[in-house]
């Protein structure tokens, strides 16, 4: 890769970086506690490879994955809508909802850079100027299906442990621990975009464009630094 | 005309992106959906039927030789090699046909004719933590040989 390409996906690398280090360092640390937890019950250790294809790693996994995804896909769809007066996170007020063609430049109005799925029109129109909220919300449906299943199995073993009955998938996706797991990812999800909508108002951070302009004013609305 | 083509180029490859990670999240439900089809049941049963077998057959060193270790343990009770002794005081009921078996992770639970059994799996064999247990609604199953 040329150093102009390191430069202008710098961001991309980094957080591409950071993800696989900390899902191979969850799993070292993970096999390792597994183990222990082994040891303690006379039971054999298991290698890295039976720990990261288990259900107990899986559900540890999935289960993050599907709130952070649910995170984005609420702020996207819902900052359509809603708006918060002095946060760079949110539209002007008078920008709420969907917009004009004009303003989104689509169909006619589309410019000469635009997507080809942005001049098309009809449903590939429709379709693209819904994709980022589309792929968001499978992913978090397809990874709390996830969460779902190995949860299941990994609540199910310890059921077993405790010499009670396993139960099933169905009996599981209504029980408090599928719900206890679901909703502390949650709620942890859903204070910190709140954090961000409401401190990013009084708060700046210099050349982030996640912050207003260090000398914005607070009631100033939409403005990226 | 050139960087239309590469616009062109970066958005199938976007798409071809997209249709990976849909795949991929395809394929990461259905392994761990395949979780639900009791992978080691058959070994479980087989270790809890060849138990019963040496209950039945007054092999109560056999049956021995199939339990846990925290499970003989517990059963011989700071009393060493005395598990096939104390097992053949419990008068276990021996059970003859497999009702039903389900596995997940390394522990696995066969509910014969007139036992349910209890058993995690250590390295490639299954072991027995728990025999004789009676059902006690949600509350955890009262076993006659269980570990600690």
């Amino acid at each position: 890769m040329t150093k102009k390409r390191w430069v202008t996906n710098g961001l991309s690398i980094a957080f591409g970086s950071l993800f696989l280090v900390s899902l191979i360092g969850q799993a070292l640390s993970g096999v390792a506690y597994f183990n222990e937890e082994q040891m303690a019950s006379d039971l054999e250790p298991v290698s890295f490879w039976q720990y990261v294809t288990s259900s107990s790693f899986a559900v540890d996994v999935s289960e993050n994955w599907q709130s952070e995804y649910l995170q984005f896909f609420l702020l996207i769809v819902l900052a359509v809508w809603l708006v918060q007066k002095g946060s760079p996170e949110s539209k002007k007020t008078e920008q709420r909802g969907l917009e004009s063609d004009e303003d989104q430049m689509i169909g006619q109005y589309a410019q000469e850079g635009s997507p080809a799925w942005a001049k098309a029109g009809g449903w590939k129109t429709a379709v693209f100027s819904n994709s980022l909220g589309l792929v968001m919300g499978t992913i978090f449906i397809l990874s709390w299906l996830a969460q779902s299943v190995t949860g299941f199995s990994a609540y199910a073993q310890e059921q077993l442990q405790n010499l009670q009955d396993p139960g099933t998938w169905t009996e599981y996706l209504v029980s408090p621990e599928f719900w206890n797991r679901t909703l502390q990812n949650w709620q942890s999800e859903f204070l910190a975009v709140w954090s961000m909508v409401a401190l990013s108002i009084f708060l700046r951070q210099r050349g982030s464009p996640e912050s207003k302009p260090v000398g914005e004013a607070h009631d100033a609305t939409g403005v990226q630094g | 005309m050139m960087w239309r083509l590469k616009m062109r180029m970066k958005a199938a490859l976007t798409f071809r992106v997209l249709g990976y990670l849909a795949a991929a999240g395809v394929v990461l439900v259905g392994a761990t959906a395949c979780s639900e089809t009791n992978p080691g049941s058959n070994e479980a049963t087989v270790a809890a039927t060849r138990f019963h077998d040496h209950v039945r057959s007054g092999d109560p060193e056999g049956a021995c030789s199939l339990l846990a270790p925290g499970t003989v343990e517990k059963l011989e009770d700071g009393e060493p090699d005395s598990c096939a002794t104390k097992l053949r005081g419990l008068d276990l009921r021996a059970a003859s046909s497999v009702l039903e078996s389900k596995a997940y992770g390394s522990d696995a639970q066969v509910v014969m004719d007139q036992d349910t059994v209890f058993l995690v799996q250590s390295g490639h064999s299954w072991k027995i933590t728990a025999a004789g247990c009676t059902s006690r609604g949600e509350r955890p199953y009262q076993c006659l040989v269980e570990g600690s």
